[in-house]
């Protein structure tokens, strides 16, 4: 019975080679989905460096009620920042956008300040408004810096060191933001592999059975005593290898796209070779079984090829529910990870093209779980096949 | 041999009634498509299944070879139960089903060989077969072209190829000459002789009385999922009291059905 599964496995080859258009079709895929990736690559890596370099603008502050504190106007300047003075209703004017924000200093702030009691500022901010944040930050650490100086200032005049009221000093050291780019970069690659290896060859899964019983040439293939389960397997084997193509020709897309993209400029080293695309091939493999098969269960159930099509094509959000969990949680990790299909796949190739070590245990496992599942849904497949309900209808 | 020993088919029929707007009520009613249904199809004969449409022709061959289950009763091909060892039966039969599909982008020649290969036939007895088949049918001129965009009576000749090449002892062909024109219908009327005089068991159902009446040894008469007349030709003119078949089938139908209103 091998010998009839290789017979469908042959006449479904010869039958999608002789398909040139659907051909042309699939593998328009890899090329569309590698060209996302180096789109949304160079435009992070563009807007990585444009946000940096907006930090050397000055930033201007709007203050509302006199010239209070002179000494705190000082030290804005020093560390550039334009101060002018406005008038009027400034809940208003930032209410209309008109300013970005106002620092309001009351009328006794003077008096208040040289009798040293506690002067109350406020800084009036529209909060929806996202472009003030970056200067907002500034100007307020610049105002506690300076609350800071002149509260240890008063302490040392009277004798008391500033430790006291200091326990502890913590500075931030902020070296992420280069490479949390780069993640960002890194981490949508397998996304991209994992959509390929889910959605490679939907429409042939859908031709295989649903197609094949529109057409009615499903019964009278059903009627010869080749056992179900070898017809599935030698249709299986077809879109299978398809789905395997649409990968490769992926993965040899994306060498190609990580020579073009300008790592380089957000000082990142992307060390990506064939080698390690090779492994990564090797990792996406069972997933491209899992999904096969999985497309196979749908392609048996729909009512029409059209049906298939539409079911299948809610497929995508499989790999994204992964790929929407690494980006949020980027170092998160536990256990179980490996054990959920395209999962344990994602952070397997993500590891990969970061240069991190792979467990052979986690690979051997996610791989086997892909596996196992994608034969039981092929197994289900099987058993539906030849049941009155899937081909007649009744 | 097949013997179709006591078929009983019941379909579920869903109706849905809309009482109120929201308020639907789901009746499931018993549909028997088949009623106590027992014959023996004899081979080195052709036989003939005459019905109206829906009399449940396609419903027997489809229990037949196997893709339908009957309610109650056994098909057995060659002393094979379909329903215990359906692939074994399978192997003894060959099918042409109502409106059956070639694959469009394989040659004629390329759709019968590959059902050949499923069947398991060696290669050159295989190659012979098809040979032998494109002769008889008279396909020399399409055998070679991709069955895209052939004419009914292409795609039925083919379809016919590929459900024999295997030289199926037992042969069901559902309407086989349906919308073929003369030429066509002889070739297939030859075809069918053939098998004949080699012994096989030659079952086709129809519902063109002059088909049957010149090409069949045996009619069954089947209305309402019942077999209401059975025999040769002279029978059955002799049951439906007329001397020629299609009086003599509309008399059967007719009086089953009063006997339905008693």
């Amino acid at each position: 019975m091998f010998n009839n599964m290789l017979t469908v496995f042959k006449k479904e080859w010869r039958d999608t080679l002789r398909d040139m258009r659907s051909l042309r079709m699939i593998l328009l895929m890899p090329i569309y989905l590698v060209g996302v990736y180096t789109a949304t690559s160079f435009f992070l890596i563009h807007s990585s460096l444009s946000s940096r370099a907006t930090t050397n603008d000055p930033i201007s502050l709007s203050v509302a009620g006199a010239n209070q504190l002179p000494e705190l106007f000082s030290f804005l300047e020093e560390r550039g920042v334009k101060i002018q003075l406005v008038e009027g209703d400034v809940y208003q004017q930032v209410e209309k956008n008109q300013l970005d924000y106002v620092l309001i200093i009351p009328a006794d702030a003077g008096d208040k300040y040289r009798a040293g009691e506690r002067v109350d500022l406020s800084l009036v901010f529209d909060a929806t408004n996202t472009k003030v944040q970056g200067g907002l930050d500034f100007v307020r650490k610049q105002i506690r810096a300076w609350n800071h100086v002149i509260g240890n200032l008063r302490l040392m005049v009277r004798g008391i060191d500033p430790a006291i009221s200091d326990p502890v000093s913590l500075n931030d050291i902020n070296i992420a933001s280069d490479q949390k780019m780069g993640f960002f970069v890194m981490a949508t690659v397998p996304f991209f592999l994992l959509m390929a290896s889910f959605l490679g060859s939907v429409g042939f899964s859908a031709d295989m059975l649903a197609g094949e019983r529109e057409r009615r040439s499903l019964e009278s293939l059903l009627i010869t005593p080749v056992a179900s389960h070898w017809l599935l397997i030698g249709k299986w084997l077809n879109t299978f290898s398809l789905t395997l193509m649409v990968v490769l020709v992926n993965i040899a897309l994306l060498l190609v796209a990580f020579q073009i993209i300008p790592f380089k400029e957000i000082g990142m080293k992307v060390d990506v070779g064939v080698i390690k695309l090779l492994g990564i091939f090797l990792v996406v493999i069972p997933v491209a079984a899992f999904a096969t098969c999985l497309q196979f269960l749908i392609s048996i159930f729909a009512r029409s090829f059209k049906d298939a099509q539409t079911y299948m094509g809610l497929m995508v959000f499989i790999p994204m529910v992964p790929l929407i969990f690494t980006l949020t949680n980027p170092s998160s990790f536990a256990e179980w990870f490996i054990w959920v299909p395209v999962l344990s796949q994602q952070i397997a190739i993500k590891n990969i093209l970061i240069g991190e070590s792979v467990g052979i245990n986690s690979l051997v496992i996610g791989a086997a779980v892909s596996v196992v599942l994608g034969a039981l849904l092929l197994v289900i497949t099987a058993k539906q096949l030849r049941k009155p309900k899937i081909v007649y209808g009744i | 041999m097949i013997v179709v020993d006591q078929i009983t088919k019941e379909f579920i029929a869903h109706s849905q009634q809309r009482k109120t707007l929201l308020n639907f009520k789901s009746n499931q009613s018993v549909i028997k498509a088949l009623d106590n249904v027992s014959f023996d199809l004899q081979d080195g004969k052709i036989t003939g299944l005459l019905g109206l449409n829906g009399a449940g022709k396609s419903t027997l061959m489809r229990i037949i070879y196997g893709l339908l289950t009957p309610t109650q009763g056994e098909i057995r091909v060659d002393q094979l139960s379909v329903t215990q060892s359906p692939e074994a039966a399978r192997r003894q039969l060959g099918v042409l089903p109502d409106d059956t599909g070639l694959y469009k982008r394989l040659t004629a020649r390329e759709n019968i060989r590959y059902f050949g290969e499923l069947q398991s036939v060696e290669s050159s007895v295989l190659e012979n077969n098809i040979e032998h088949l494109i002769q008889r049918l008279g396909m020399e001129k399409i055998a070679d072209r991709r069955a895209e965009g052939f004419s009914l009576g292409e795609r039925m000749k083919t379809a016919l190829a590929r459900a024999i090449v295997h030289q199926p002892q037992h042969v069901l062909l559902d309407e086989p000459t349906n919308g073929l024109d003369v030429i066509t219908t002889r070739a297939v009327r030859y075809l069918l002789h053939e098998l004949k005089e080699q012994g096989r068991c030659v079952v086709f159902s129809s519902h063109l009385m002059h088909e049957v009446k010149g090409l069949c040894d045996r009619i069954i008469v089947i209305a309402r999922g019942k077999v209401i007349a059975e025999g040769e030709l002279t029978e059955i003119l002799d049951a439906g009291k007329s001397d020629n078949l299609e009086d003599a089938f509309v008399n059967l139908v007719q009086s089953d059905d009063a006997m339905e209103a008693v």
